[in-house]
């Protein structure tokens, strides 16, 4: 593992998702205009703080997304974008966490649709703090920008405008709530 | 394995339903494909008649999606496009949108024409339609052009280059329904 510069305010230990108060979320660029959100629900991670620094690991189950329209789930769902039989889960490692707290950089790697691309994060880390009987919470926020045909998602079709009906460029925003194990 | 061959032209004499009988008979061994000619008895798509008790004839077209490991479609072009009378279908079969038997379902488009480029673009729009649909749709085609010069004096199709695309085709259907077997045995 690479050096990293430890994020201060996470005390070493392995920190584990509260999955009610996490989100793993995407926004893409509709018709050259407006925004398209979606998302998945629970959301699996774990933030690993030692000697070695900041390690995380997350993974969420395709067949849990949301969309507003659900006339486009199935399509989603098929090899035109996530292809969910075969590759059932969008999976997220760390190679290299770095940065100040509320500035942190986050290098990794992203499986999803049956590719492993690196990516890269930018966001902050906040706590923890002490929720009594509940333990010791951390708030991790993270978000990056992905070119979604870089996992073969490569569908496309021109609106009447001329516009693409969707960008290639997709933002993913992943808050996660951590408590120490 | 078992293949729902699909025609897009309900006519008596549909070279289309011809072209599938053609490749039905050349089917490899272990391979079933079963022509499905329910297309004209499917009402139009009427939301107010998209409830939990459907008409008949769509409970029959998605059970015989949801029983057949492939579909394989062989399409005319009318218009440019595909026949509204199969794409009512497809319509039909892609509800509810979270229960489809479409869903992950390999399918196959070939198509015939007696025009010159054997409804190549109602091919392409038909797998547009099916991979919106949620279907696993194989790159392999068949656009057969000039297909009323194809057959011979007793409706058959003669012998030709047609054969080899429809082994690449079959193999491509038939190898995406054995990887689906594979995965699902996997888990």
């Amino acid at each position: 593992m690479s050096t990293t510069q430890i994020a201060p305010s996470v005390p070493v230990g392995t920190w584990s998702v509260d999955a009610v108060h996490s989100n793993a979320n995407f926004e893409v660029e509709h018709g050259g205009l407006s925004v398209f959100r979606g998302g998945f629900k629970p959301v699996d991670a774990k933030l690993i703080s030692d000697e070695d620094g900041l390690t995380l690991e997350g993974s969420v189950a395709v067949d849990t997304i949301t969309v507003d329209d659900e006339n486009i789930r199935p399509h989603l769902l098929s090899p035109d974008f996530f292809d969910v039989e075969r590759n059932p889960a969008v999976r997220f490692r760390s190679t290299e966490i770095s940065g100040e707290a509320d500035d942190l950089t986050v290098s990794g790697e992203l499986s999803m649709a049956g590719f492993t691309v690196p990516v890269q994060a930018r966001g902050r880390v906040r706590g923890p703090v002490s929720l009594g009987d509940h333990g010791d919470k951390l708030a991790l926020s993270l978000e990056a920008t992905i070119d979604r045909t870089a996992f073969g998602m490569v569908w496309q079709m021109e609106l009447p405008g001329g516009h693409d009906a969707l960008a290639n460029d997709v933002r993913l925003l992943v808050d996660l709530e951590l408590a120490k194990e | 394995m078992r293949i729902l061959a699909i025609p897009g032209s309900v006519r008596r004499g549909s070279h289309n339903a011809r072209l599938l009988r053609h490749v039905a008979e050349r089917a490899p061994e272990g391979v079933e494909v079963e022509l499905w000619d329910g297309l004209k008895s499917i009402p139009p798509y009427d939301e107010d008649d998209d409830t939990e008790f459907p008409p008949r004839p769509v409970v029959e077209l998605r059970e015989a999606i949801a029983q057949a490991d492939g579909l394989l479609f062989a399409t005319p072009e009318y218009n440019g496009s595909v026949p509204g009378v199969l794409k009512n279908a497809i319509d039909w079969a892609s509800r509810p949108r979270a229960t489809t038997p479409l869903q992950n379902k390999p399918a196959a488009v070939i198509g015939a024409s007696t025009g010159a480029f054997g409804a190549v673009w109602a091919q392409t729009e038909l797998r547009k339609v099916l991979s919106t649909a949620g279907a696993r749709v194989v790159d392999a085609g068949l656009p057969l052009a000039k297909v009323h010069e194809v057959f011979d004096e007793f409706g058959d199709l003669r012998p030709g280059e047609h054969d080899q695309q429809i082994e690449v085709v079959l193999a491509a259907l038939t190898g995406a329904v054995d990887a689906r077997r594979e995965l699902a045995a996997a888990a």
